[in-house]
């Protein structure tokens, strides 16, 4: 056989000539519709929305809370703890574990009155690339958006806590808020850095914020709560370098792709990693790629 | 991504990754279930529109996931319940013979090719699919499979070194005429 003959055969024989049944491609289309992603990228797109009642809540304790990403919401409390995994929520800080109990089942996040300002493009000696302001029922939320991790660390005085970022940047967030409470001189809320990397098939995102012991803004928070869907799968794994995380599971109805989270409590910072679409391995790589 | 997008996006370019599904995982749920998959996180990362070669790029997340197989919750994923595509339909072919003679020996011939590249070793398997179905150049095989472009073109040779021996071995009951054996590389 020559060599002709057989790349003309395997091209003949080899024709992209199957189709899937249907109902099959109805299905992708049903689950494009109803999956839970498609609205966090509009949300994303839009903007940072607010829970109207978590606000309210905070607003009347004088606790700080932030709602830092796509469905994600930090719940600052008085206790400080360690970590905390519960069906419905983990939380780190001293004394978590009984904290933790005295939080309700997330609060579903309304969309409301959400007032999105003008967007500013940086000048040539700002580092940021687009500022945003944002708000909601007196919560002011500024998001600058930067080229990458470093030049967002640079801004923000916060440490870096890889050696290396796996897989690519894809956005980078530096998020500060300003509350407005009625009566009260407007406050500090907290700030963080949001960074999302492509990797491999999914995506991770790193919510980075600086231990409240060293934020005026935050004095008297002292620990952070993430809300889950459905904790499992709760593992553990050491790092190259000796560090230990707690991995749990998030599994949501109808997600496409597997959720990991992990929240870190450290010197350098609190954080809160959410993995999707990543192999174990994968997850790994990026723990193992942290410098904490 | 919009619904609308979405669904040209199926209709445009299923056939090319289903086809590919079925070949490259050898079973038909697999298939199905890699199929839908590499759609949805196709659609999930948003980048289809601005890449040059959709089948490329859904092809790469599809080798992709097919080799990580991802976790276990990635695949909980309820698939819908389809009709099961019989052998009759692998083997039907788009093609026009002057005789029906010879259009039956055709079509014999190259069920019997894809017969071949079925028991393929998957890493060569893949290479081979890549390259003859879904046109992809040797660069672009190597940047979806991440490995360098001397390491396809030498899978390519190893898979076609095979396939030769299993037609001129005449697996299968093969009816192939053979030829001059020259080095396939």
């Amino acid at each position: 056989m020559e060599k002709k003959d057989l790349d003309l055969l395997l091209k003949q024989s080899l024709t992209p000539d199957e189709k899937a049944d249907p109902g099959l491609d109805m299905a992708i289309m049903e689950s494009l519709k109803d999956s839970p992603f498609a609205e966090q990228r509009q949300e994303k797109r839009n903007a940072r929305h607010w829970s109207k009642g978590l606000v309210a809540k905070v607003a009347a304790v004088a606790l700080a809370v932030l709602v830092v990403g796509a469905g994600t919401t930090y719940a600052a409390g008085r206790i400080l703890g360690m970590v905390a995994v519960r069906e419905n929520r983990l939380a780190v800080g001293e004394g978590a574990e009984t904290w933790v109990e005295q939080l309700s089942t997330p609060v579903p996040e309304e969309l409301l009155n959400v007032q999105t300002g003008v967007k500013v493009m940086g000048g040539p000696n700002d580092l940021w690339v687009e500022k945003e302001e944002i708000v909601f029922d007196g919560v002011h939320t500024f998001n600058h958006t930067y080229p990458n991790y470093q030049t967002a660390l640079s801004d923000a005085g916060f440490p870096n806590v890889f050696r290396t970022i796996p897989g690519t940047q894809e956005s980078v967030v530096y998020q500060t808020v300003t509350y407005s409470v009625p009566g009260e001189e407007p406050f500090e809320g907290g700030r963080m850095i949001c960074l999302k990397c492509n990797f491999g098939v999914g995506w991770y995102q790193l919510e980075q914020m600086p231990k409240p012991s060293e934020e005026p803004e935050t004095v008297g928070v002292i620990a952070y709560s993430v809300p889950m869907t459905q904790s499992s799968n709760v593992r553990t794994y050491v790092s190259a370098n000796g560090t230990e995380f707690t991995l749990v599971d998030d599994v949501e109805q109808g997600a496409a792709l597997g959720k990991t989270v992990v929240m870190i409590d450290c010197e350098k910072m609190i954080g809160c990693l959410t993995l999707q679409g990543l192999t174990e391995g994968e997850i790994h790589q990026v723990l193992d790629a942290m410098d904490l | 991504m919009n619904k609308e997008t979405a669904e040209r996006y199926v209709n445009e370019y299923g056939k090319n990754l289903y086809s590919f599904c079925r070949y490259c995982t050898r079973d038909l749920d697999a298939a199905n279930e890699l199929y839908q998959q590499t759609f949805l996180v196709a659609f999930e990362k948003d980048e289809l529109e601005e890449n040059a070669n959709p089948v490329s790029y859904l092809i790469t997340i599809a080798v992709n996931l097919w080799k990580n197989r991802l976790r276990k919750a990635a695949w909980r994923k309820k698939i819908a319940d389809v009709r099961a595509a019989g052998e009759e339909e692998l083997a039907q072919i788009a093609d026009a013979g002057p005789s029906v003679e010879e259009e039956v020996e055709q079509k014999q011939e190259r069920e019997r090719v894809r017969e071949c590249v079925r028991k393929l070793p998957e890493k060569y398997r893949i290479v081979i699919l890549m390259f003859y179905m879904e046109d992809m150049s040797i660069a672009e095989i190597a940047s979806a499979l991440k490995i360098p472009e001397g390491t396809v073109k030498s899978r390519m040779n190893m898979a076609k070194k095979m396939l030769k021996e299993s037609l001129q071995n005449g697996e299968e009951g093969f009816g192939f005429v053979v030829k001059a054996v020259p080095d396939a590389r």
